[in-house]
């Protein structure tokens, strides 16, 4: 047999090129390579040679043997959404060891000593956008405000990455998400706000189901990206 | 050990206890020890003991006012700030005796 | 839902873990499914599924995006089942030989029986592959990736995995052969 087992050295990340091709393939005795009859077989192309020539013939059929054997091992395969919950678990048990909270954002008053970390208050933040029915989020990023580009412990500018279903009048729908998140800011969280952008970076079809269209990103942000700062960088 | 140093896990035990009963606190930002043991995914970790991770009381000198560092995870249903300032208030008010001046700092990690 | 998986990553790159959740309650199944094939082993599918999120928490803040979360997931996924079949000792495992099932898709009695044990010799027949062959085999067979999408998962050229797929296939059909 033409095993080619340990012939391929661990860690090359294109392989013996050379063998790695079709160097070891084989030339039926109609002249044809093993591999384009296969190849063929593959992509289902219409070609009589192969179905009139006896040796192009047993090599597809030897290809569809193990195609059948294929089929019927999968179906003996255990359904591993069973075992998916334990692992989920597992995985996050290891996760919680390692959680990213990110900076620490002012709470309250400039003269208070309360913070809450930037991981914690975009959760909030996003959960909050994604009370408008159809929106979606993705980054939320909270930077603390400066003084002469020091961080200071005023308040805080929000840029918030949305996409959102596609409805007549987004920049009021921007408008709205806006609101609640700012709602958020300080109803969830006691946050001071300096202000709020947000981006829309994608536009859902509500009417096709799941289907999303993807705007062009520039466009999107020149024409939808709604921000409240005036002057700054 | 110094004086400073005798204080500092009774002082760091009485800000566990009194922010535990903090409402809105979920529980202190639990540590390796605590988390590994599983408590944080089910609620809060047993702190009997031990000074939990949450909490860090410091001196800069011998004289000078402590410095109280709390971590807690809050209740979603909670405002954090109101939360955190329950917490400093309480703080303050446990340590008012023992180390008065205490400056508390507190932070909200995370919500459950 | 396509896209969301990305929104998801992004969320989970910022430090928010019930995102990342969602994302391991999501993808676990697929790959455990494609682990136990690779690794012919469902304990040690689950290891390595393990170990490639727990990576993939770690990694996240660098992931850019520019490639779909599955795809750097099935990467991630595809180099532990690689490192853990180069470091294990050349036996067969017994565990990748499937249970026969009754099939329903060939069309004669006779070949029905023929491939029913086809597929217990598959079994062995693919724990004698290189590792390299029977990762590019799986995705290319049992997962149907294509060609390009083999290469950027494996990462290799296209030509490298075609040429991968071929020679599993040649060592499998001649395995099959000469058993018949």
């Amino acid at each position: 047999m033409a095993m080619n087992t340990g012939a391929e050295l661990p860690g090359t990340g294109t392989g013996p090129g050379g063998t790695d091709g079709t160097a070891d393939d084989e030339r039926l005795a109609c002249g044809r390579l093993l591999s384009k009859v296969w190849e063929s077989r593959d992509d289902g192309s219409d070609d009589p040679h192969l179905r009139s020539c006896p040796h192009c013939a047993a090599a597809v059929r030897q290809l569809d043997l193990l195609g059948a054997a294929v089929r019927e091992a999968s179906r003996g395969e255990r359904e591993p959404d069973r075992d998916a919950g334990a692992l989920t678990a597992r995985v996050m048990d290891v996760v919680r060891l390692e959680l990213r909270p990110g900076r620490p954002l002012p709470l309250g008053e400039r003269e208070e000593d309360l913070w809450v970390r930037e991981a914690m208050a975009a959760k909030a933040l996003r959960a909050a956008a994604e009370t408008v029915p159809g929106v979606r989020t993705g980054s939320c990023r909270i930077r603390p405000g400066e003084s002469g580009g020091v961080p200071t412990r005023g308040p805080v500018q929000v840029r918030l990455e949305v996409v959102v279903p596609l409805v007549p009048g987004l920049r009021e729908l921007a408008e709205e998400i806006r609101r609640r998140v700012r709602g958020a800011a300080d109803e969830a969280l006691g946050l001071p706000v300096e202000y709020v952008d947000v981006h829309v970076t994608d536009v859902a079809d509500t009417a096709g189901a799941d289907e999303t269209y993807p705007v062009e990103e520039a466009e999107a942000h020149e024409t939808y990206a709604l921000e409240e700062g005036e002057g700054r960088s | 050990m110094t004086a400073a140093a005798t204080g500092r896990d009774p002082l760091a035990a009485t800000v566990a206890r009194v922010t535990a009963e903090v409402p809105g606190v979920a529980f202190l930002r639990p540590g390796l020890a605590e988390l590994i043991r599983g408590s944080a995914r089910t609620g809060a970790p047993a702190t009997a003991g031990r000074t939990p991770a949450g909490v860090r009381v410091t001196r800069g000198s011998g004289a000078g006012p402590w410095e109280v560092d709390v971590q807690i995870v809050v209740h979603r249903d909670h405002r954090a700030l109101t939360v955190a300032r329950a917490v400093r208030d309480a703080v303050t008010a446990a340590l008012a005796e023992r180390a008065p001046g205490a400056q508390v700092t507190v932070t909200v990690t995370n919500a459950v | 839902m396509p896209g969301d998986d990305e929104l998801l990553a992004v969320r989970a790159a910022e430090g928010d873990e019930d995102a990342f959740e969602a994302l391991v309650r999501r993808h676990a199944p697929g790959l455990l499914r494609l682990a136990g094939r690779m690794l012919g082993s469902q304990s040690e599918a689950e290891d390595a599924v393990q170990d490639a999120f727990v990576s993939a928490w770690r990694r996240l803040p660098e992931f850019s995006g520019r490639s779909a979360f599955t795809t750097w997931m099935h990467r991630i996924v595809v180099n532990r089942c690689l490192n853990m079949l180069r470091s294990r000792r050349p036996v067969t495992d017994l565990d990748s030989v499937p249970e026969p099932v009754a099939p329903d898709h060939v069309a004669s009695p006779a070949r029905a029986a023929e491939s029913h044990a086809a597929a217990a010799e598959l079994g062995r027949a693919l724990s004698a592959l290189s590792p390299e062959q029977r990762v590019c085999w799986v995705l290319r067979e049992l997962e149907g990736l294509s060609y390009e999408t083999i290469a950027e998962t494996v990462g290799i050229s296209s030509e490298a995995a075609r040429g991968r797929v071929f020679r599993a296939r040649r060592c499998l059909t001649e395995a099959m052969t000469a058993w018949r």
